[in-house]
């Protein structure tokens, strides 16, 4: 299980009223992303391109506080960020003034 | 009574829905509050399916949908994928960069078929549904015409903005890319030829090149469907035989530069265009927000009864003006400045619909 917390917006967009919790099967940034676009189908695209599965470059992921923006989406997160009632904070840039 | 609007602007969608009693327009709590509307149209087939280009720069492109009058919306596909072929276009300063999606500009639900919906995009390309948005095919013969290796983007980015269908005939299709020029289909999209003969621009060295043109916004004449109007970066033209030859109506507008074109059938069937002052000074001249109809002489007549006449200063974007093709005089545009406006009498006269709304990117007639 794990708690992944998502921009306002977002939460908006895809009728999530608070934060999200995943039973979570994730080992790897791919993996979170494959899981909750599953569980909400309408988050597909927004985190990461569709197309490319790239992550979008206004949004950094962080998991226990520390910066996994840049981790390979495939490669096996380390087992402290993904344990039980780990947090995952996807975060959006502040920017558009 | 007064058609339903649809209103995208840069910071959500409204619908505008006439009240009876008090007779004027009241307008919907913002939906999608916070997104850009590029786009926000319904179908012409069944007015309760609605789609709607929302974006922004942190979450990309997401497409929504209502099948109840926009009511509930729901998310269907945001995956538009280039379907191989010419991998590079121009860049502004001449270098080859590589076909990348940005955005939904324009949606076209089918006027023939409910299931079908066709989306205009950036970089350009015309993509397909043929299940009501759930999944998107690119009709790649558009993109990968021997041309498209030398389109470049206008100033808002390379797109394929405007969709006109045929109304007569369904193989029939019209696109126009900024800044490519227009392209008309036979063939349901199958194949495509450029459509600028006749067509000329200060910045383009080549007067008969077949594509680099700045084209802003077609429009189809109801009564005769191989007429047709165009708004271009700098003129205003018609077309007599679907594209093949335009000739410039210009004439005497105070600026020929502008975004929006449309099609009014009072007093006569004509174009309305609102004059922009220049491409650097995106506002209409003199301060004055005119609409202006061709007369049968050639001239051009200021129709602009009720709207402000000093010290305006916002633009009409491309896509922010729609005309109910069931009345042909039902007349609504929206303003960067966030008014919206109508007319009732094919532009003799103007009322304010909303103001004070985020700038206006598409205006859309429910029905029409």
């Amino acid at each position: 299980m794990a708690i992944v917390k998502l921009p306002q917006q977002l939460m908006k967009h895809a009728n999530i009223s608070s934060e999200v919790v995943i039973e979570f099967a994730a080992t790897s940034i791919g993996d979170i992303f494959d899981q909750l676009e599953r569980e909400y189908p309408s988050l597909r695209g927004t985190l990461r391109d569709p197309t490319t599965k790239r992550r979008r470059a206004y949004i950094r992921i962080f998991a226990q506080q520390q910066d996994i923006s840049d981790v390979d989406p495939a490669t096996r997160l380390a087992s402290e960020l993904i344990s039980s009632n780990a947090t995952i904070h996807f975060v959006t840039a502040i920017s558009g003034g | 009574m007064a058609p339903k609007l649809l209103i995208g602007t840069k910071k959500g969608g409204f619908i505008a829905t006439w009240d009876q009693g008090d007779n004027r327009y009241s307008l919907s709590d913002p939906l999608f509050a916070g997104w850009e509307i590029y786009h926000f149209k319904a179908s012409r087939v069944d007015p309760n399916l609605i789609y709607a280009s929302q974006s922004n720069l942190w979450f990309g492109q997401t497409v929504l949908r209502s099948t109840d009058g926009g009511a509930n919306f729901e998310s269907v596909s945001n995956e538009f994928t280039y379907d191989g072929g010419n991998q590079t276009h121009l860049f502004y300063d001449g270098s080859e960069v590589p076909w990348t999606f940005k955005r939904v500009w324009a949606f076209q639900p089918s006027i023939f078929e409910r299931d079908v919906v066709f989306a205009g995009v950036e970089d350009a390309a015309l993509f397909i549904s043929r299940d009501l948005g759930e999944s998107w095919s690119e009709l790649d013969s558009l993109r990968n015409h021997g041309t498209s290796k030398s389109w470049q983007p206008g100033a808002g980015g390379m797109a394929l903005h405007t969709i006109v269908q045929d109304p007569l005939d369904s193989d029939r299709l019209y696109v126009a890319i900024s800044a490519a020029g227009a392209f008309r289909s036979d063939d349901a999209g199958a194949s495509w030829t450029p459509i600028n003969k006749g067509l000329r621009a200060d910045y383009l060295p080549d007067e008969d090149v077949e594509v680099g043109h700045c084209v802003h916004r077609i429009a189809i004449s109801g009564s005769n469907t191989s007429r047709l109007f165009m708004q271009k970066h700098w003129d205003v033209l018609v077309s007599d035989n679907s594209g093949d030859q335009w000739r410039e109506i210009s004439n005497d507008l105070p600026s020929d530069f502008g975004f929006v074109i449309g099609v009014v059938n009072q007093p006569h069937e004509t174009p309305i265009v609102i004059p922009i002052k220049s491409d650097y000074e995106h506002f209409p001249p003199d301060g004055k927000l005119r609409v202006f109809r061709l007369e049968t002489d050639g001239s051009w007549k200021s129709i602009s009864n009720g709207l402000p006449q000093s010290d305006f200063y916002g633009n009409v974007l491309r896509g922010a003006m729609a005309i109910d093709g069931r009345s042909g005089k039902d007349v609504f545009f929206g303003t960067t400045t966030g008014e919206v406006f109508a007319s009732f009498d094919a532009g003799e006269s103007w009322s304010e619909v909303a103001h004070s709304l985020p700038s206006v990117l598409s205006v859309e007639v429910v029905g029409s």
